[in-house]
């Protein structure tokens, strides 16, 4: 193994260390007042409902930023294209419609095994999918350019139909649709833990195996089969593992924007364009990013509590920034 | 025919319902040096990824060493067949020796590691192909002729008996497109690799091919013998333009 691989594998380990430490310090950070002990009793079993919810909060944290950046790190080697990102292909408007479909119907606290809305967003998003899948086949190929320009089309009219929406609905609703609409990683069930961290580390350990082919799809559909590489085949398994892991965590948590696009960028910055690496670090990486920005929603106002989606993009944009001048540096 | 390490037979290929390549048979030699020659608009570059297994035939059928190459799966047929196609934009800022690399997927197992005889591979290549100085580069930050270099480097990473290029020396001036040549030659002689290459210069073909295959409107036109298939008239025929032979050493070359 060369020096250069030690020594990003060295980094993303020491990155996924700090990323357990912000998980434990989630536990801790909060209006309430908890102390280590209490965690300690916590992770004993002794039930603490506000470690509880906590717990349940960071997990899905780190869930979502695992399934909404490695989504990233797919579609943007897919689609050679380091400006996509898991909402492109309009998922997100598709869940966002199967949510506020049910929120409107007054089932936004109606619960069958998990949460109605929830349930109905993730078939949104599939469906949606699927319709993006059989819009971008060309001669029985998927093809790169009608992907996204399918993808663009999708969302533009599934976003026109989610303002109608928005628009002819009652007030109490309202509050319900934003809410879903900026994100929440407060889940209130570990059943919805349980289900969206399933749908995401099954996919994740689905395309392991797989990181090599992408590798060589993410330079050209025709280099990759010249590498023997079953390219139509690849495709399609990336896209619908994204596919998922998106629905999944949309249906979850709601819309949390920047993670998906630019945690993948980043990481590709610091660490090289090989999806066998960018994987992993995109994971870690993305997972501390993503708790740090919960508990600013959480210590910034409190007693109130900002939405996530506002907190990414307003800390992550600078850091952004931060990361495009230094490496334009070189350094 | 046994020494024959390619041959289609009324191979007919296109992108949907366009046909561009019609009923075209021929024949590589096993080791030849052979250039395809056409003017543009004749299936070149569609016969090129034919080839390449990455366009299907609509109809025909493709040999390779007399086995109908439907029947090797895509990790055996880029053991045996590679392509280096045209000049390509890369994304990604992939390095010289990551790009390279990528040659040896067909014999690397699921995650990519690379054996002892990868390395050597690898190593070896680089070495030929001078890429050796500039391994940590990123290929985006590199002129078209280096980039060419590199594309033929993961190439030859592949240990083929048979390597298809398209156009490998169009862009390039001819410091590199002599070093590309000489690398070809190498190969063939010392590796017994085939070389199959589209090339628009005509004295290029005349000085280096051994055989040629003429390609016109989507037909072979000629094929053989480089000597007896490149001459006064079928330029004319083809491109419709008058040149003169000269005699230069042992070679005729036109202009």
């Amino acid at each position: 193994m060369g020096y250069a691989k030690l020594k990003k594998i060295t980094v993303i380990l020491l990155v996924a260390l700090v990323t357990a430490g912000l998980f434990m310090t989630s536990l801790l950070v909060g209006p309430a007042d908890i102390n280590i002990g209490n965690i300690f009793d916590y992770f004993c079993g002794k039930y603490n409902p506000v470690i509880h919810l906590r717990f349940m909060r960071a997990c899905m944290a780190v869930i979502s930023a695992a399934g909404l950046s490695a989504a990233g790190v797919f579609l943007q080697g897919l689609l050679r294209n380091p400006l996509a990102g898991p909402y492109i292909l309009g998922i997100s408007a598709g869940s966002a419609i199967g949510a506020v479909g049910a929120i409107c119907c007054g089932l936004g606290t109606a619960f069958i095994l998990l949460p109605v809305p929830m349930v109905c967003a993730f078939i949104g998003a599939i469906i949606t999918i699927i319709v993006v899948y059989r819009l971008a086949l060309k001669d029985g190929n998927l093809s790169v350019q009608n992907l996204i320009l399918a993808g663009i089309a999708v969302n533009s009219l599934l976003s026109s139909v989610l303002l109608f929406a928005i628009y002819s609905s009652k007030n109490e609703a309202i509050n319900g649709i934003i809410w879903w609409l900026l994100g929440s990683l407060q889940v209130f069930d570990i059943r919805i833990v349980l289900f969206s961290g399933g749908i995401v580390s099954a996919s994740i350990l689905l395309a392991i195996p797989l990181t090599k082919e992408l590798n060589a799809v993410s330079i050209g559909d025709d280099l990759a089969t010249y590498v023997g590489i079953k390219v139509e085949w690849i495709k399609t398994i990336f896209f619908v593992l994204s596919g998922i892991m998106t629905a999944a965590v949309v249906s979850s948590v709601g819309m949390i924007g920047f993670v998906g696009l630019v945690i993948p960028h980043i990481t590709r910055k610091l660490f090289g364009p090989d999806i066998r690496v960018l994987l992993p670090a995109s994971v870690v990486i993305g997972s501390g990013f993503l708790l740090i920005a919960d508990m600013l929603c959480r210590i910034l106002f409190i007693p109130a509590e900002l939405p996530i989606g506002i907190v990414t993009s307003l800390v992550g944009a600078p850091f952004f920034i931060f990361i495009l001048v230094i490496t334009r540096k070189g350094s | 025919m046994k020494n024959n390490i390619l041959e289609l037979k009324d191979v007919t290929a296109g992108y949907g319902s366009k046909e561009v390549l019609k009923n075209i048979s021929f024949f590589v030699k096993e080791g030849s040096f052979t250039g395809i020659i056409g003017p543009n608009g004749s299936g070149k570059s569609t016969l090129v990824k034919t080839l390449g297994n990455f366009l299907k035939p609509d109809r025909g059928i493709i040999y390779y060493r007399e086995t109908d190459v439907r029947n090797i799966t895509h990790k055996e047929y880029a053991k045996k067949i590679t392509v280096v196609p045209q000049e390509t934009k890369t994304v990604f800022d992939y390095t010289v020796r990551d790009f390279v690399t990528m040659g040896r997927y067909p014999y690397t197992g699921f995650w990519g590691t690379l054996s002892k005889e990868d390395t050597k591979e690898i190593e070896e290549v680089l070495f030929t192909t001078g890429l050796n100085k500039c391994c940590a580069k990123n290929i985006n930050e590199m002129s078209g002729g280096e980039k060419q270099m590199v594309f033929l480097a993961r190439a030859l990473c592949q240990k083929t008996s048979l390597i298809v290029l398209d156009e490998p020396l169009t862009f390039l001036d001819i410091k590199h497109q002599k070093i590309i040549i000489h690398i070809l030659e190498k190969f063939n002689k010392e590796k017994a690799l085939t070389v199959l290459m589209v090339v628009h210069d005509i004295n290029t073909v005349l000085k280096h091919c051994t055989d040629t295959i003429i390609l016109n409107e989507g037909s072979v036109y000629a094929s053989g013998n480089t000597e007896a298939t490149v001459n006064k008239e079928t330029i004319r025929e083809i491109f419709e333009t008058e040149v003169e032979f000269v005699k230069c050493g042992d070679k005729n070359l036109f202009f």
